[in-house]
């Protein structure tokens, strides 16, 4: 390969984050913030949201593309929080508390998943994609009906005033940040949420281990061919269900740890997004649906998040109405994941054509 | 059989420290109040003046007054300094327990004085 195309073939590799650097060096100056702000900005969003996105790792190891079911882990991690603020468990137990209540609820739901999916072989994500939609109905159901008359919740600042249902808001202020302030760290007038950050590199470390183990390694065997690791012995369904059920259980803890930062919850939205979002970072950070690593998700959550926040003001800024940065960051999320998904498809195609030629080659030597 | 006994252990062990979480991240309402109270038969008039302190957190209480603190887990320690209506100072320092089930606790000080039982008394609003 000559330098002219390995450059080419780097650039098309590459092309969401090269678009993204791009997009962000020219909305940077044009948004007037300070270094300092944006720096700070961005380490809350990286503290914010990278456990959220480090959850869709394991199913991408699996070769299960990327698991909009984390959507489910969120709603799981959103009841622990109703439970510890209707039982009036603050600080760190209740956060933590909020983690252990939500650990039943999304490996069962990760099961399910992980059973849809296995029944949806090669078109998991869309597969994903639609149950997050039927079980946000199912959700909704049981938070505004099911909670307050079959399932207990006393507090009058939970329910709704007619005596069941969850309200649409929901003040975490017993967890408020309590992570996030736990290490408190102070660089001039940038604050590091130290604690947080430690408990992404536990995330970190367990995913670097859990590659090297047993199961990590049928996982990625089970990604790369899943006839052949099915030869070779390994359980494909069961080891994709696993991988599916650990994703959704980190996305309750990913979510829990989103909302201690933010401080409240809302009830009926605040998963929905979730899924898309952390697949666009993903994305974002040069991961692809059959690969990603660590790596890009630091660099994903960062891109991306700098990006929401300069555009608005760069919109009004450049066209007077900040409207148009806000339809421009929900634009740029849809139209990565289009980009990143037909990039994947595009390179998929002409790999088989690639090899497919070499096979006509070879047999046409042997003739 | 080792690895249901190695699950259900670990099981029990997450359950433990649900539960260890749960006694100690519990938090209470505590309501201070200097008030006359009448308690078993016995009024106790409510001092001129209390200087409260609930685990480091200090509170200046006058007559009739009702204040609201948040605290977490069980155990607390609670000090307080009053000034009787005849110049006469007291000062106490004990420790509590507050009911698990709990919400909401009314603290009523002329009733701890007399070293009433009923001083501290589970709050339940109408």
């Amino acid at each position: 390969m000559n330098l002219g195309k390995k450059i080419l073939h780097q650039l098309e590799r590459n092309l969401v984050p090269i678009l993204f650097i791009f997009i962000s060096l020219v909305a940077i100056p044009l948004s007037g913030f300070s270094a300092g702000y944006l720096v700070q900005e961005i380490l809350i969003r990286l503290s914010r949201n990278s456990f959220l996105v480090l959850a869709l790792l394991i199913p991408i190891l699996a070769g299960m593309g990327l698991n909009f079911g984390i959507v489910l882990g969120a709603m799981a991690g959103e009841i622990g929080l109703i439970f510890i603020t209707d039982w009036h468990i603050a600080g760190l137990q209740g956060m933590f508390l909020a983690m252990i209540l939500s650990i039943p609820l999304s490996a069962l739901l990760g099961l399910m998943t992980g059973k849809i999916l296995n029944m949806a072989k090669g078109r998991e994500m869309v597969t994903g994609f639609i149950l997050a939609f039927f079980m946000n109905g199912v959700y909704q159901l049981t938070v505004l009906y099911g909670m307050g008359s079959v399932i207990p919740i006393s507090s009058s600042n939970l329910v709704l005033s007619r005596g069941y249902g969850i309200r649409n808001a929901v003040n975490l202020i017993g967890i408020r940040q309590v992570l996030d302030n736990l290490i408190p760290l102070q660089i001039g007038s940038i604050n590091v949420p130290i604690a947080t950050f430690l408990l992404i590199t536990l995330l970190c470390l367990f995913v670097l281990w859990f590659k090297k183990t047993k199961l990590g390694q049928d996982m990625r065997a089970v990604g790369q061919d899943m006839e052949v690791a099915e030869a070779s012995g390994i359980n494909v369904e069961r080891t994709r269900i696993i991988s599916i059920v650990i994703s959704t259980v980190l996305a309750g803890f990913g979510m829990i740890i989103y909302l201690q930062n933010i401080g409240t919850m809302n009830t009926y939205n605040s998963h929905e997004q979730v899924g898309m979002f952390s697949i666009a970072a993903i994305l974002v950070g040069g991961a692809s649906v059959a690969k990603a690593g660590i790596k890009n998700v630091f660099l994903g959550v960062g891109l991306f998040h700098l990006m929401f926040v300069v555009s608005p003001m760069a919109g009004k800024n450049l066209i007077g109405q900040a409207q148009l940065g806000e339809y421009f960051r929900v634009f740029v999320s849809y139209g990565v994941i289009s980009i990143a998904l037909v990039l994947y498809a595009l390179r998929k195609r002409r790999a088989s054509a690639r090899e497919g030629q070499l096979l006509a080659d070879a047999q046409g030597g042997d003739e | 059989m080792k690895s249901i006994i190695i699950k259900s252990a670990f099981f029990l062990f997450i359950v433990l420290i649900g539960i260890l979480l749960f006694v100690t991240g519990k938090t209470h309402v505590i309501l201070p109040e200097n008030k006359n109270i009448e308690l078993n038969g016995h009024t106790y008039k409510a001092f001129s003046n209390v200087e409260l302190t609930i685990d480091n957190e200090k509170m200046e209480l006058y007559p009739r007054d009702r204040l609201k603190m948040e605290v977490k887990g069980q155990k607390h320690v609670l000090h307080f300094k009053a000034l009787k209506r005849n110049g006469e100072e007291v000062e106490i320092t004990t420790a509590f327990k507050l009911k698990l089930g709990g919400n909401m606790f009314l603290l009523n000080i002329p009733a701890l004085a007399a070293e009433d039982k009923q001083w501290l008394q589970e709050f339940k609003l109408p």
